[in-house]
């Protein structure tokens, strides 16, 4: 009685850890089929952004190159990358930093070229989940061009003679953004001081 | 069942009768989240087909080999790995579409609709009816994300898969495709679908009493 009792239960744990088994193999399999092209589309994704931003209006997007610079001591966890800009693969132009801000619908992942001179050249999201129609409004271009050639610390609100115009029914996602290129404008001084040493 | 005709009535089965949405209330949580857009809607609904038919026709494959008291935990194992390799494909090979879904990709493996199917269908049915099972099914959730998305989509964007319908003139009722709007246009469908449901049903009654009476009144001249 005893011993039917044990079978029955290794017999059932036996085929389960089978189906556990096999499955774990097939996505391992699907996985290490898929993962390079998964890389290759987040790496085009941050790539296009960065040409779109350092494009001159009108051009063709230029010929870059991306150099990687280390991160400046402590900084804040949002910060994913930065990158130097390259043209013809030796003068700096600019500096590009790819940092996370926390938006109503959860992360929101922006694009920050810097100008060599520390002042931003452009914002761009590379992805959020905000409400369409209404968060989304914060992620409009002409939301995020009032960003560019600014650099400090930057306000934000809905009255006149501060630096940025929130939007109106985008309160959270605008500060979240507003947030996010705060952060990364702290550290493009950073950068830009410890400049050479990343070279 | 017949083979040709079987498959016909599975499909409608799944699709309109006994949709797995409108009908059986399975698979709320991405049928109000998902369908702000046309576009994710259908995503969505092809990802979760996708999944469907593939782990119903594994578990009906298993179906003698699982034991029964531990097939949940089997059934799940199976549904979130496929679940998975889907999920790796799209963010392979559809990107933006990846990106937009998000974290609903994942979420798939809870959709109550793929192991309700799993448990009250291909646990018991050979292999081909449970793939036109899954397919059925699918297809029926695919149905209400669209049917759904497009009323969502053209009264709180204006819009058609991203083409806007209207001009500039008309502005748009956000409510709509906000969290509170999601619920009023499933509650206004599923009373539109349980409306049209009664009515056929009670067609089909009267015709039934009509026939009783007709017969009855035959009798009673026969006799």
């Amino acid at each position: 009685m005893k011993k039917s009792y044990f079978f029955t239960a290794l017999k059932i744990t036996l085929s389960l850890f089978l189906v556990c088994g096999v499955i774990a193999g097939a996505v391992a399999l699907a996985y290490s089929v898929t993962i390079n092209k998964y890389n290759e589309n987040v790496a085009n994704e941050k790539s296009n952004a960065i040409a779109e931003i350092f494009r001159e209006p009108g051009a063709e997007a230029p010929e870059l190159t991306l150099g990687d610079v280390d991160l400046p001591e402590n900084s804040p966890k949002s910060v994913k990358e930065v990158s130097k800009v390259l043209v013809d693969e030796k003068t700096v132009i600019g500096y590009a930093i790819n940092i996370t801000g926390k938006g109503f619908g959860g992360e929101i992942s922006l694009m920050i070229g810097y100008n060599a001179d520390g002042s931003i050249r452009g914002v761009k999201i590379i992805s959020h989940a905000e409400t369409p129609g209404v968060g989304t409004k914060a992620t409009t271009n002409e939301h995020l061009s009032q960003y560019n050639q600014k650099s400090g610390e930057l306000t934000i609100s809905k009255k006149k003679g501060d630096d940025i115009a929130a939007v109106s029914g985008a309160t959270i996602s605008s500060k979240a953004i507003h947030a996010a290129v705060n952060e990364a404008n702290k550290l493009i001084i950073k950068v830009i001081n410890e400049g050479g040493s990343a070279q | 069942m017949k083979k040709k005709s079987g498959f016909l009535t599975q499909l409608k089965e799944g699709i309109l009768d006994n949709n797995p949405v409108l009908v059986q209330l399975l698979g709320m949580c991405p049928i109000l989240a998902l369908t702000t857009m046309v576009s994710n809607a259908i995503g969505m609904g092809l990802a979760a087909t996708a999944v469907l038919i593939c782990s119903n026709v594994l578990i009906s494959l298993l179906r003698k080999f699982i034991p029964k008291q531990v097939r949940i935990a089997a059934f799940i194992v199976i549904i979130s790995g496929f679940v998975t390799v889907i999920e790796f494909i799209m963010r392979a090979y559809v990107y933006s579409l990846y990106q937009s879904l998000g974290l609903f990709i994942p979420l798939i493996v809870v959709n109550c609709i793929i192991l309700a199917r799993a448990e009250a269908y291909a646990s018991k049915n050979k292999v081909l009816p449970s793939a036109v099972d899954g397919l059925a099914m699918g297809l029926g959730f695919t149905f209400a994300l669209f049917i759904m998305a497009t009323i969502r989509e053209i009264i709180g964007m204006g819009s058609f898969l991203g083409i806007p319908l209207f001009g500039d003139f008309y502005s748009p009722a956000t409510i709509i495709i906000s969290p509170p709007g999601a619920f009023l246009t499933l509650g206004l469908i599923i009373a539109v679908v349980q409306k049209i449901r009664n009515n056929a049903e009670d067609k089909a009654q009267i015709a039934k009493m009509k026939a009783q009476a007709m017969g009855e009144a035959k009798e009673e001249k026969d006799a």
